[in-house]
């Protein structure tokens, strides 16, 4: 894997997470206060770096295969459980990623909390919900981070393009000040979802001692193949969901008739 | 702690995670013979993915 692809893979991972945390902050600092959200966001952006700092140089210590076997396990599974996800909802049997009513739904909650400072913290609930809100949506780009970064022994590029995808993301959102509902989270999902679980069954097999045919060029089969399958897969549930629909519709008149 | 570990790794349906398991402790054991083994974990995608979400749109409807 090239050095480009793993930048272009972890960035996109990372912004789909970054866009998640930048609704919290901006539902926490548009009804709370920016610096009690900044200041909950900035700590656990803190929390993170510590984690990934920590973790980054004991798991390039482990022998290639090991690391890779456990590591393309862990990434195959969290990936098919993600690209799953994003079947369901691309097939329309669970409901899209909605930024706006998320952000909507934290404002209104946020709101009618009651407010204390604590320590320099002007408000604790904004710091607090900042700060689960980052801490969480990040550990999964912690998650990614040390295991893109890793397997290629690229821990601080892997880092660079989170980080990148932070920035520009946290910038987007605090220049608009509003949920970056623009961004096609839905789609974006999808792609990283088909990423997670190429790479993760690539790794796992090298890992676990298997030769793929053509060796790195096998990601060009194996990564469209699991799209191509992924959308069948979401195209005929829509087209099930959609059949569901129409004999709910032709069957009402009929109950009420009755 | 545990149930966040486990909601961001097993998700939602533990049996596509055992099978996925499951299949990588094939692939390991068919590493160690002379036959090939790349394609255990793509067939167990294919496999595995559309058995969950089928299932999953079944408990949905």
């Amino acid at each position: 894997m090239s050095a480009g692809a793993l930048f272009i893979a972890v960035f996109l991972a990372c912004t789909v997470e970054a866009v998640e945390a930048t609704t919290i902050v901006l539902a926490a600092g548009l009804a709370r206060g920016w610096r009690s959200a900044a200041y909950g966001a900035v700590a656990a952006v803190a929390v993170l770096a510590v984690v990934v700092a920590a973790l980054g140089p004991a798991l390039t210590a482990i022998p290639t295969d090991a690391l890779r076997l456990v590591i393309g396990a862990l990434l195959l599974v969290f990936g098919v459980q993600w690209l799953r996800k994003a079947v369901l909802r691309a097939g329309g049997v669970t409901a899209l990623h909605d930024e706006d009513a998320i952000f909507t739904r934290k404002l209104a909650t946020a709101q009618g909390a009651a407010s204390h400072r604590r320590g320099t913290v002007p408000d604790w609930y904004g710091f607090t919900l900042a700060f689960q809100g980052v801490l969480l949506e990040g550990t999964e780009v912690a998650f990614i981070v040390l295991t893109f970064g890793s397997n290629q022994h690229a821990i601080p590029l892997a880092s660079a393009a989170a980080g990148a995808a932070i920035l520009l993301v946290g910038a987007a959102g605090f220049a608009v000040r509003a949920p970056l509902a623009r961004v096609p989270e839905n789609a974006l999902k999808f792609l990283v979802g088909v990423m997670l679980t190429g790479f993760g069954a690539f790794w796992a097999a090298e890992g676990a001692g298997a030769r793929w045919p053509g060796s790195d060029a096998a990601l060009l089969v194996l990564l469209p193949g699991i799209a191509l399958l992924a959308l069948l897969l979401a195209v005929g549930l829509r087209r099930q969901e959609g059949a569901r629909h129409r004999r709910i519709a032709a069957s009402s008149p009929t109950r009420q008739a009755s | 702690m545990a149930a966040f570990v486990y909601d961001l790794v097993i998700g939602d349906d533990w049996t596509l995670a055992l099978g996925l398991a499951a299949a990588v402790v094939v692939t390991v054991a068919i590493s160690r013979t002379t036959f090939p083994s790349w394609w255990v974990l793509p067939t167990a995608i294919l496999a595995l993915l559309p058995l969950s979400v089928l299932r999953t749109a079944r408990h949905r409807a």
